[in-house]
């Protein structure tokens, strides 16, 4: 047999004894389950029996899952959440209980650190756009594709084809169209040399902006047209019959039985506003100019190039953007539900 | 017409094709749901809908016209980099818009011999370092791509079918667990999870990834809860009273009905996938994909082949095979996905 | 439509098809790539960062590594050495990550946060190499003498932990700067003559015109006895003296119809950003270590600045952590934005692309080089000394390999042009260079479960270490090390003229690293690594790009500079670093 080595086999025992603790757990788990669960009992309905079984099938089926979610989950970013109430030092290593400091900090930078301050401006900016041009353009265009109208099938591979495409592909092949071919365009219609559209102060923010609704059709569209297409028939047949028209169709009867979806889909994207990185990076890598920036992008950013005594600070501006998502996400959805039309 | 005659015929077939393999009585019961769930669950395209009786209105023609557009805003970049990317480094240099100097078989097509060349990553193997070129990368895109959009895919909808259809109090918390997870930012987690993975063995291994992304969050949990709510509980419930097991019924009803959700989620995922560099380059050291090729490519600092055509050109090859894959489904694609409310 | 689509699907299918036969066959050269381990030699994992400095001096270092221990043997039953190099391009956290695991015994690499991989127990112990029992360099042809006799003062104090032990050497050195294109330069005669009123805006109108003495303040003996023959010979006579001579020196230059500067549009902030630091550092010379150690006097703090630009002084200050923003008040920043402002004043004065998003660091050397043949030469780069390295190919694109081809790297003259000096008072002063790539060797701390491995990696950092290989180093890359080293006149007369010039400058210059044990520093490294120094409130803005913002908005250096003291208040210092102030 060949001998293994130290470090192999202080990964099995690890292994082994994380094995062991998985096994544990899901052992107690199960005996929880079967404590709670309704005794087979004399004379036990095929109702009871089914609870039953329905019981056994639903926990066997969730054991991965839920398995999966501990450890890639949980497990991996308790850390991350520790760490937010610590402090380090580089010299000697050692982590210290910092309490709600590194909290406090960040909420002083909230307000007056310029960065932060241009990365909410822009995340809510960049957020309202995709809510006022993104999402009412993706809604008539899958309405156009759901009426089934001329070049229909060539618009819906179109308007998903930049989902498809590598993002690193797609970003390479707009910055030099939009850095070399529309400057060198301009400069052949108006005979004057132009900035390229991303290195122009001006134009930098609208062109992120722009790029950023470009190429994010493909799902919107997916969504809202295989929600149209499941309306029902004969609401739009009785509608028809009282001679309808296009318009007065796509908003008393096609917005209010998608609405739900676009909730959905509109309830989803606040996080966004914390975790969109406008493809800065792809675009500028480490180096954006500050008034660009988006809470996303500073993140990120920040963590490539962060020494171990940043992550304390990072992790609690992760925690404190989640404490304001969450209840900006419900306000959001309270929103969108009290003033949408109603559905009937 | 002929779309829906076809889907129906797909539909019947495939059903009795995996009937042979259970009991006839239950296969008849499948057929029957089957057949039922068609009339609920498939778009009918016949009706007035279908009857194009030329109703021209303006609002479709500008729809129409300004879908032309954006069409023709996102192929122009795409056919501006393919006719670039043939291109000599001096000819770029001086003519950006042009076609490339000289006759087609003139043109720089071994810019395309020397991506091949140059488009390749050394991998430690067990004797020494070995070059992984573009072809062995594409096979390991492909077991990355599919594998892990199988794995995300199916846990996601198994966990989505047992929080929808069993109204235990643990579902409500997955549910609320996963839209948590949605907006929460995590920061600094990395060592750790690669930590997990190393410990668990997952590392440097292709499954170990089909296994680290078979995990239920995302928006894709909320489209399958959707759809598994919309479900009317009578097809189970006929199935259950034929003495059907939940498996069954999980397997033999429900993923017939919610097929085309399921490969459509599963497409998109695969696509994710396929682009994704960042996980292949931390956890598949040895078994680089065409997307991480790229991104080593494109950011290559060796001055060889870091000129544009160049990289324009490392950008079609990967572009192209998903390009052809997406013609073809696209059918698939778009349409068949729906994603309800959120509840509650 | 349906026929239509099925047959794009199949067209699209054949080109597939057609990309995989080429590539199959292209694969066909490659099924040969890479490396053979050699059963009967002991291997050492050796890995390069895959930068701007290459591997060839990997290469050349391990094949004499080698040949020196060809017949030693290190395991019972095989005899010498095989290095495996590897040449990854994760630097930094995401190195640091999976280090553990990491098969290469010797790391080079750069970004290294020194604590934080000490603190990680990622790097080996290497104090008797260093410094202890094992450190004496004779066994490698040095006269005595070890690797910490080769570090600086600032170096030891920081590479040296507060237990006395080493776990890493500097490994090279980068610094920004000005190259320029010596054969242009001599061809156009764009050099400064000693007679400032001789009809010719005072530069030179023959070759061996008497020319001004430089930055450096002394006219060269041997200039002045040969003509001015620059050929075999690295001198700074007649080369702008001062920051308002560059500026002259660019009129000139492009009133010959020649561009005078270039740099990488796509990574303008970064370069601007190290050349201010640069050029910030040169000005103050010792006092520039102030920003990282934060303790010491400073005696370049600005009180005021005139409308013409005469800046008054405060009173030299004591700095500590409390009051370290004061250090953006000095005048060496002041200066390094005039610099920027004037160079940014004419259009003329720079290349097109120069703010362009794609034009990235290979593009500017690209079209630095290859505008040779071109209508319009570009005269000057700013880039680091990396820049010939990485330009290597294009070299040999331009001369077909050949070296002795007047295109080749061995061939062309580009010279790195000793910085000129912000005022008419500080020339004559030397050079102050600083060096901020954080770039280290070091030994992975999983060799030290296998002593074989252990032990040949300490030998060959050592030996990497050795006279011969810094001199090799600096001969293959024309980059000097991190370390203090003289060049022997063989080893000087193999390098490239940028080579030459590039050591002549680094040479008589004095050093200073960007670090220091100071835990204000330590405890917030990528906000004075990563950070500009330079971000400044302008317009109620703050602007961090500010080469882009005076570009755009021709702004001028004063109001920046009043910008970055009205930015970096006490109170925002105070609230940053609470924690080290106290």
């Amino acid at each position: 047999m060949k001998k293994k080595s130290k470090v192999e086999k202080k990964e099995n025992e690890k292994f082994a004894a994380f094995k062991r603790a998985v096994s544990d757990f899901f052992y107690n788990l199960s005996v929880k389950v079967h404590g709670k669960m309704p005794h087979k009992q004399a004379g036990a309905t095929a109702i009871g029996l089914k609870k039953r079984n329905d019981m056994i099938f639903y926990c066997l089926m969730m054991l991965f899952p839920v398995a999966q979610f501990c450890t890639f989950y949980i497990a991996v970013n308790l850390n991350s959440v520790i760490l937010a109430f610590q402090s380090y030092d580089t010299l000697t290593g050692v982590h210290s209980w910092a309490g709600f400091d590194n909290f406090k900090l960040v909420f002083y930078n909230l307000f007056n650190d310029p960065t932060m301050l241009y990365s909410a401006k822009n995340s809510l900016i960049l957020y309202a756009c995709g809510l006022v041009v993104g999402v009412p353009l993706a809604l008539w265009f899958s309405y156009y594709i759901y009426k089934k109208k001329p070049l229909f099938r060539v618009f819906k591979v179109m308007l998903f084809l930049p989902s498809i495409i590598s993002a690193i592909a797609m970003s390479v092949m707009f910055t030099y169209f939009a850095e070399r071919a529309i400057p060198q365009l301009l400069k052949l219609i108006f005979n004057k040399s132009f900035e390229g559209l991303l290195s122009g102060s001006k134009t930098a923010f609208g062109t992120l902006v722009f790029y950023s609704i470009w190429i994010g059709f493909g799902t919107g569209i997916l969504m809202y047209s295989g929600a149209m297409n499941s309306i029902s028939d004969s609401v739009v047949e009785a509608a028809q019959i009282d001679g309808i028209g296009m318009i007065r169709e796509f908003f008393s009867i096609t917005i209010p039985l998608i609405y739900p979806t676009i909730v959905t889909f509109l309830v989803v994207g606040v996080a966004g506003i914390f975790t969109n990185q406008m493809n800065l990076f792809s675009f500028f890598g480490p180096n954006a100019e500050n008034s660009l920036s988006t809470f996303g992008y500073y993140l990120y950013k920040n963590t490539q190039t962060a020494s171990f005594s940043d992550y304390p600070y990072l992790s609690s501006m992760g925690i404190v953007m989640t404490i304001v998502a969450v209840p900006l996400t419900l306000l959001v959805k309270y929103l969108l539900e009290k003033f949408g039309p109603s559905t009937d | 017409m002929e779309n829906n005659t076809e889907k129906n015929k797909n539909f019947v077939s495939d059903e009795s094709a995996s009937g042979d393999r259970s009991v006839s009585c239950e296969k008849q019961v499948c057929a029957a749901d089957a057949a039922l769930a068609e009339d609920v669950f498939i778009e009918k395209k016949t009706s007035v809908k279908q009857k194009r009786k030329f109703n021209f209105s303006i609002l479709m023609l500008i729809l129409g016209i300004i879908l032309v557009l954006y069409s023709v805003s996102l192929v122009l970049p795409i056919i501006w980099g393919m006719i670039c990317s043939l291109k000599t480094k001096a000819d770029f240099r001086t003519n950006v818009f042009g076609l490339p100097e000289g006759w087609p078989w003139n043109w720089a097509w071994e810019n395309y011999e020397s991506v091949f060349q140059t488009f390749m990553i050394p991998v430690e193997s067990g004797a020494g370092t070995r070059n992984v070129y573009f072809l062995e990368m594409m096979w390991y895109s492909i077991l990355y791509a599919v594998g892990c959009s199988f794995a995300a895919t199916f846990i996601a909808s198994v966990v989505a079918y047992l929080v929808a259809k069993f109204p235990y109090k643990f579902s409500k918390i997955v549910y609320t667990v996963v839209i948590v997870a949605m907006i929460l930012p995590i920061v600094g987690s990395l060592p750790s999870e690669i930590q997990m993975a190393r410990a668990l063995g997952f590392f440097d291994h292709i499954w170990g990834l089909w296994l680290m992304k078979a995990n239920f969050l995302g928006l894709y949990f909320l489209v399958f809860h959707g759809v598994f709510k919309n479900i009317p509980q009578e097809f189970s419930d006929a199935a259950y009273v034929d003495g059907a097991g939940n498996l069954t019924v999980l397997f033999r009803i429900v993923y017939p009905i919610i097929k085309n959700t399921f490969f459509t989620v599963m497409l998109l995922n695969f696509i994710a996938f396929w682009n994704d560099y960042q996980i292949p380059l931390i956890y598949l050291p040895s078994f680089p994909t065409a997307a991480y090729g790229l991104y080593w490519f494109t950011s290559a600092s060796l001055n060889t082949n870091s000129n544009v055509p160049m990289k324009l050109a490392g950008c079609m090859i990967v572009l192209v095979p998903i390009l052809v894959l997406f013609l073809f489904f696209s059918n698939r694609l778009i349409g068949n996905i729906t994603i309800g409310g959120l509840k509650e | 439509m349906k026929k239509m689509k099925r047959w794009l699907g199949l067209s699209l299918m054949a080109v597939f098809a057609f990309i995989i036969s080429v590539s199959s066959v292209a694969c066909r050269g490659g099924a040969n790539g890479g490396i053979k381990i050699d059963p009967n030699r002991t291997q050492l994992y050796v890995s390069s960062h895959a930068g701007g400095f290459g591997s060839d001096w990997l290469t050349a270092a391990s094949a004499r590594f080698e040949e020196y221990y060809k017949d030693t043997s290190f395991e019972s039953g095989k005899t010498g050495v095989q290095i495996i190099p590897d040449t990854p391009k994760t630097i930094g956290t995401g190195l640091l990550a999976d280090i553990k695991n990491n098969r290469n015994n010797v790391i080079f690499t750069e970004s290294v946060y020194y604590y934080d991989y000490i603190a990680a127990g990622a790097m080996a112990d290497i104090t008797d190499i260093v410094s202890g029992e094992n450190s004496d360099l004779t066994e490698y042809g040095d006269n005595g003498g070890n690797i910490e006799g080769k570090l600086t003062e600032q170096q030891i104090a920081y590479y040296k932990t507060s237990d006395n032990k080493y776990y890493g050497v500097p490994h090279y050195a980068a610094f920004m700067g000005i190259m320029y294109d010596v054969d242009l330069f001599d061809e156009k005669m764009f050099y400064f003559a000693d007679n400032e009123n001789n009809g010719n805006d005072g530069f030179i109108i023959r070759a061996n015109d008497k020319r001004s003495a430089g930055p450096d303040g002394k006219y060269c003996e041997v200039c002045a006895a040969n003509g001015y023959d620059y050929s075999n010979h690295v001198c700074d006579d007649g080369l702008p003296a001062t920051y308002d001579e560059f500026v002259k020196l660019c009129d000139y230059i492009a009133g010959a119809g020649v561009t005078p500067l270039i740099w990488s549009g796509e990574n303008h902030a970064d370069v601007f950003g190290k050349f201010m630091a640069q050029l910030a550092a040169d000005f103050e010379g010792d006092e520039y270590a102030l920003n990282f150690s934060f303790s010491g006097e400073a005696t370049h703090l600005v009180d005021s600045i005139d409308a013409d630009g005469t800046v008054h002084y405060k009173p030299a200050t004591q700095i500590t952590n409390a009051n370290g923003y004061e250090l953006y008040s000095s005048a060496g920043r002041y200066y390094a934005i005039d610099f920027v402002e004037k160079i940014l004043s004419k259009s003329t004065y720079h290349h097109d692309f120069v703010f362009n998003v794609t034009h990235s660091h290979m593009d500017a050397q690209d079209d630095f080089l290859y505008s040779k043949d071109e209508d319009k030469r570009i005269a000057m780069l700013i880039d680091g000394n990396w820049w010939e390295n990485e330009a290597d190919s294009t070299f040999a694109d331009m001369s077909n390999g050949n070296p002795n081809d007047p295109n080749s790297r061995q061939s062309r003259r580009i010279g790195y042009m000793p910085l000129p000096k912000a005022t008419e008072e500080q020339v004559g002063e030397g050079e102050t260079l600083t060096d901020f790539l954080y770039s280290m060797g070091f030994i992975n701390v999983n060799s030290c479960d296998t002593p074989v491995k252990l032990d040949l990696a300490k030998k060959f950092l050592k030996f990497v270490n050795s006279q011969q290989s810094l001199e090799e180093f600096t001969v293959l890359t024309s980059s000097p090390k991190s370390l203090e080293y003289e060049m022997s006149d063989e080893s000087l007369a193999k390098m490239t003229y940028f080579g030459k010039s590039m050591w002549n400058t680094r040479e008589s210059a004095n050093v200073v690293y960007p670090y220091s044990t100071n835990s204000l520093y330590l405890n917030h490294q990528s906000d004075f690594v990563f950070q500009s120094g330079f971000q400044s409130k302008l317009n109620n803005q703050i602007v961090t790009d500010i080469s882009k913002k005076i570009n755009d908005e021709h702004i001028s250096a004063k109001e920046v500079f009043e910008g970055i003291i009205a930015y970096r208040t006490a109170e925002q210092w105070a609230a940053n670093y609470a924690s080290e102030i106290n």
